[in-house]
């Protein structure tokens, strides 16, 4: 056991998928250095970092260095996941899945619904969210929203290494396709991580903080603005319980509603988007579903319905904060 | 001077803060050595805080919720003679040390260590007094079915007072090689036997909870090893039985909800069961291997017809040390141990972990015994 950033924890989780796994191969751009590079150890690792030194261990029959074609990465994998091999297909930003929608929404995600069963989508796609990166509207969104409507695919966000590492190693063991949210901003962020290999269940909610005022849902990144918020409120004496899902489909129901029957009240803290994003998903389950427990509106805390603006002071706004989620908690509460 | 520092007790190598949850005393009262004074949650259980010594309360200094390293000032006893300006002397004093004091992580950490037998990676805790003495016999410490070394948590530190002394983790446990070829009680005996003698250790008092009880004992009755003394807490034998319910619960658990209930199974008091007891237990499970290596120990070791039955008189002098209110193992049937020098003891209010729960008085029965 040692501290590892999410990108360590990451990077342990594809070695040790591989080494286990022979059908387990990684695609994307620059995962291995480069179109066309002789993907030598200290290959780029991706845009972000997250496969350096992957192709060293590997070769390049496993790390595979694609065309600039977001709808090529994506129709490999689904119809390598098809055949039988176990694909990483690595997306810089989630922003780029607009051009392969199909390819996700439409093949891959509808494979085993259509064929009876008869065949397994065994597919990751990794990809980056997030705003507060300074890189303007078309590399900041958080789209996770989109891909959990979806039914066919499983949507995985981890805001720690811990579950970075066990959640990855679960959606490559996974027979469905998963796409996997990594966070820009949180790469760097290390916690304890066992050296051995471990998986997460999907649909198990992490309850990151007990508390028994007020419940706070919050998602990848915003689980750390909720827990400084909870941090901040426990000391004016408001008792905050923050959940964080891990994953948004499968979703943990029941470890969200058993802590609004407790606390009464809800409040979700979510980057996706103003309208019809997890916030509003998470607020109508528990209207549905817990109605009665309820001792007052539901808060939902996600940016304002706008594109990521590109003014880091606009953008700085655009984030929901700890400030914004105490303040939205003490007015609840009084 | 009689002013005395009440501080953070260390509660085994694993432990470098806590959080002070309650206070039973009060500026004024009188305490007791041995007196539950206060209560303090660490990362692994909570548990009461034992006065070491006695006098007269007279400053408070750690607030309830306050986290505070392991070894820090929580209050200050002293005599009325004493003025308030010497206290606060002694205070002042008292930080100075306690900064320079190098009870920090990495002395933990230091110690915690790895052995290589066969194809098996075997962790362990490893400690010794700085003053120990020649010729000390060494005590082993073997965990039970899902535990790890980290269950000797409040033993380790007495114990290590006097003794070196050493918890294993187990293969399929902990630390250790989560592959296990022979989970019978047997092979975890001769497992354990050749994990001491790499450490070239002949002779070792044994303590053993539950299964590693009956390891204890099968090491004993096979004589792998010399047993200086066998201490056995909440042993699985022949005669009673272990509850079944917590064996496949505890298998099965995949989520904290389900976890919780099989954890809170162990104690009389179910509130021990800390958030981050059952985080931790889940991430153990969690890992590659684990699974399988608790079904092969639950079909093989815990199988009643495997645990060890004592057709020989053992001659080492055994305690046996039970709960009052334990769910695991239970029943009045006869344990069918014999031995010459046989003690039982019943622990109150203890559940099937008394060694946590109630760890004064196991550590007092243990080092009673090592020192005989």
């Amino acid at each position: 056991m040692s501290k590892k950033t999410i990108r360590e924890a990451l990077n342990e989780a594809l070695r040790q998928e591989m080494a286990r796994d022979g059908q387990v191969i990684i695609l994307g751009e620059d995962v291995a250095g480069g179109h066309g590079g002789t993907g030598v150890i200290d290959a780029y690792g991706g845009p972000l970092g997250v496969t350096k030194g992957v192709i060293g261990e590997f070769g390049a029959n496993r790390v595979i260095d694609t065309p600039i074609s977001e709808s090529a990465i994506m129709g490999a994998a689904a119809g390598a996941a098809a055949t039988g091999l176990r694909p990483v297909a690595e997306l810089m930003f989630v922003d780029f899945m607009g051009v392969c929608f199909d390819q996700i929404f439409n093949q891959a995600a509808k494979f085993r619904y259509m064929f009876g069963g008869k065949t397994k989508t065994p597919m990751v796609v990794r990809t980056t969210i997030g705003a507060g990166m300074r890189t303007a509207a078309q590399h900041s969104q958080c789209l996770y929203h989109m891909f959990t409507s979806v039914p066919g695919l499983k949507c995985v966000m981890p805001s720690n290494a811990y579950d970075a590492k066990g959640l990855l190693i679960e959606a490559i063991r996974d027979d469905d396709p998963v796409i996997f949210f990594e966070n820009k901003l949180l790469y760097d962020l290390a916690c304890d991580v066992p050296d051995e290999s471990y998986a997460i269940p999907f649909g198990e909610a992490n309850v990151v903080r007990e508390g028994g005022d007020v419940t706070i849902v919050a998602f990848s990144r915003m689980v750390h603005i909720a827990e400084e918020a909870a941090k901040t409120l426990a000391a004016e004496g408001i008792s905050v319980e923050v959940i964080d899902p891990r994953t948004t489909s499968p979703l943990d129901e029941e470890t969200i509603l058993d802590s609004v029957e407790k606390t009464g009240f809800l409040v979700v803290v979510d980057e996706s988007a103003a309208r019809c994003g997890m916030a509003a998903d998470i607020a109508g389950l528990v209207v549905e579903q817990a109605f009665d427990a309820l001792r007052g509106p539901i808060i939902q805390i996600t940016p304002p319905h706008t594109p990521v603006p590109f003014s880091p002071p606009l953008e700085d706004a655009f984030i929901p904060t700890a400030g914004a989620v105490c303040d939205a908690i003490r007015k609840l509460l009084k | 001077m009689t002013i005395k520092a009440i501080t953070v007790p260390k509660w085994g190598l694993s432990m470098d803060e806590g959080e002070l949850i309650e206070w039973h005393i009060a500026p004024g009262d009188e305490v007791t050595v041995g007196q539950e004074i206060a209560e303090i949650e660490t990362s692994k259980i909570a548990g009461p805080v034992e006065a070491a010594v006695a006098g007269k309360v007279r400053r408070i200094i750690a607030e309830e919720g306050e986290v505070l390293p392991v070894g820090a000032l929580m209050a200050v006893l002293a005599e009325d003679s004493d003025t308030d300006a010497d206290i606060d002397a002694f205070i002042a004093e008292f930080e100075v040390q306690d900064v320079s004091d190098d009870m920090g992580e990495d002395a933990g950490a230091a110690d915690i260590r790895h052995i290589t037998l066969g194809d098996m990676d075997i962790s362990y805790q490893d400690f010794s007094p700085a003053d120990l003495s020649p010729g000390s016999v060494p005590v082993v410490l073997i965990h039970g079915f899902g535990g790890d070394s980290n269950n000797w948590l409040f033993n380790q530190g007495k114990i290590g007072e006097t003794h070196r002394v050493i918890a294993l983790d187990l293969p399929g446990h902990g630390l250790s090689t989560k592959k296990i070829t022979d989970g019978s009680i047997a092979g975890l005996s001769a497992m354990v036997a050749e994990f001491l003698a790499a450490l070239d250790i002949e002779q070792a008092h044994l303590v053993g909870h539950s299964m590693g009880a009956a390891v204890a004992v099968q090491c004993a009755l096979a004589g792998n090893i010399q047993v200086a003394s066998l201490s056995l807490i909440c042993p699985a034998l022949v005669g009673r039985s272990v509850n079944p319910g917590y064996i496949s619960g505890f298998q099965q658990a995949r989520t904290r909800k389900q976890l919780k209930p099989v954890l809170a199974m162990l104690f009389s008091n179910a509130q021990l069961v800390t958030r981050e007891l059952v985080d931790d237990v889940l991430k153990y499970k969690r890992l590659d291997g684990v699974g399988d290596a608790l079904r092969v120990i639950a079909d093989k070791g815990l199988g009643a017809g495997e645990l060890p039955l004592a057709e020989q008189t053992l001659m080492m002098p055994v305690s046996i040390i039970w709960g009052d209110n334990d769910k695991i193992i239970n029943g009045t049937e006869s344990h069918h141990i014999k031995a010459e020098n046989c003690h039982e003891y019943v622990i109150e209010n203890a559940g099937h972990m008394p060694h946590m729960e109630n760890a004064g008085a196991v550590n007092k029965i243990l080092t009673d015994l090592f020192n005989d």
